[in-house]
């Protein structure tokens, strides 16, 4: 009787972890909320079309797009919006974007590299969340929640994957009167901790003659947090 | 509550929750503007299109969560605008290789039976996981959540194919085409996309050719 009570104990207390476990990636900005007008960090226009830039370094930006501080595992997150307010049709492929710190170009992260690289969970961490858990019965169903962690991980790393993918910049032709917006992700040199010299340039191409506007912004200075991880360890005698 | 029923809830919830999140489908691709690196613009007459071949992993899977050329089907997105002040009727779009003989075209059915999800494989995978008891469960459960996946997956690359449809004036359509690949095909190059559309004022029948770039495709 007290077995079958624990059996059934156990099964909810798993599935409530499971349940806890799937809400742990929740950002707060959604696709939809995009287009709106936001704060641009820097923004330019020629013929009609304005580009703004918008940086989501700080941690509570990042924080609120992507549940993470990216910059601080190397990617750079950048909010891009166009908006053409001319009579000409642009294109813009997200080749065209580019951004170097100082004399190095940044290479461009698609969607899921940005997420493995800037957000993805580990998978230890989870299963050790598992075991406290599951209490007293740790020791003997380990294997199931390991098992059951790296399944839950790769459901919230595919999560945060969509997240990275929807919030992306897709290539655009940008009519008349019509916006896009979007973030493109560059990848930063290992143990950058702050960006001094952050250049963007962003190239959009009148569909009609195939000439190509350049607006080229520099971006003010910004800090990047140092994870707790990497951080040097405080000895003793401190 | 009665004993058996108390195991039972406990292996029911466990059960559902180990099926509930596997096989979800994801794609992220929020616009059909096929104006990418590899894309191409041609016209003839008022109709303009732009094509852009999805062939990659990384393109295939942005557009429908999962690698379509690899399975043998091409996913071509097009764009066809009519900057014109009369209708026309696409009669044709075909995908001609080398020696002008055009790929099998394919339903938007047919293209979404190689996304789909395969509902036992992972119950069977999930058997491994959960006590021998719940395999009928989770079977069930499984079979279950694969089959609204499925649908949803049905409907989303429904969705976002091309319709054939006569195009007004001043309007534009995009969507993606699908063609079966030969199985002895790596490179897109020598494959071209044909339109075919008639002018229903003149009755002009025009033809627009895009050639698809030098692209890789990854196969086993």
């Amino acid at each position: 009787m007290k077995e079958c009570k624990r059996f059934s104990r156990l099964g909810v207390a798993i599935f409530i972890g499971i349940l806890s476990g799937c809400a742990t990636f929740e950002p707060g900005l959604r696709p939809e909320n995009l287009n709106r007008p936001r704060l641009a960090t820097v923004k330019s226009s020629q013929r009609g079309l304005e580009v703004a830039l918008e940086e989501f370094v700080t941690p509570t930006k990042s924080m609120e797009a992507f549940d993470a501080v990216v910059a601080s595992y190397g990617v750079l997150p950048l909010l891009v919006r166009v908006e053409n307010s001319g009579t000409t049709n642009y294109r813009l492929p997200r080749g065209q974007i580019k951004a170097s710190l100082g004399e190095d170009e940044l290479a461009l992260l698609d969607a899921r590299d940005a997420a493995t690289q800037g957000a993805a969970r580990g998978y230890a961490g989870n299963a050790l969340g598992w075991t406290l858990a599951t209490g007293p019965f740790a020791l003997l169903i380990a294997p199931l929640t390991l098992t059951a962690s790296s399944a839950h991980t790769a459901s919230v790393n595919k999560k945060i994957e969509e997240q990275f993918g929807t919030l992306e910049l897709a290539d655009a032709l940008i009519r008349s009167k019509q916006t896009a917006a979007g973030f493109v992700y560059f990848k930063l040199p290992p143990a950058t901790w702050q960006l001094d010299t952050l250049l963007v340039e962003v190239r959009p191409v009148d569909d009609e003659s195939g000439e190509q506007l350049v607006y080229k912004f520099t971006l003010p200075r910004m800090e990047i947090p140092v994870p707790r991880e990497m951080q040097p360890r405080k000895s003793q005698d401190d | 509550m009665p004993v058996d029923k108390q195991r039972s809830f406990g292996t029911f919830l466990f059960a559902l929750a180990l099926v509930s999140c596997e096989t979800a489908y994801r794609p992220t691709l929020r616009r059909l503007d096929p104006v990418g690196s590899n894309s191409t613009k041609v016209s003839s007459e008022n109709l303009v299109a732009y094509v852009e071949e999805y062939a990659t992993p990384n393109k295939s899977e942005r557009a429908f969560d999962a690698d379509l050329a690899e399975a043998g089907i091409l996913p071509v997105l097009l764009l066809l605008e009519n900057r014109g002040k009369s209708p026309y009727q696409i009669t044709e779009i075909e995908l001609r290789d080398e020696k002008g003989h055009a790929l099998k075209r394919l339903a938007a059915d047919e293209a979404a039976s190689q996304v789909r999800r395969g509902g036992i494989r992972e119950a069977v995978g999930w058997s491994l996981v959960v006590p021998i008891v719940t395999i009928p469960l989770a079977a069930g459960l499984s079979a279950a959540h694969t089959a609204d996946v499925n649908s949803e997956i049905s409907r989303d690359v429904k969705r976002k194919t091309f319709e054939q449809e006569n195009l007004n004036e001043n309007t534009q359509r995009s969507g993606f085409v699908f063609y079966q690949l030969e199985s002895d095909r790596r490179k897109l190059t020598g494959l071209r996309l044909v339109i075919q559309a008639l002018n229903l004022e003149t009755n002009h029948l025009i033809s627009i050719s895009s050639p698809l770039p030098h692209v890789q495709i990854m196969r086993d």
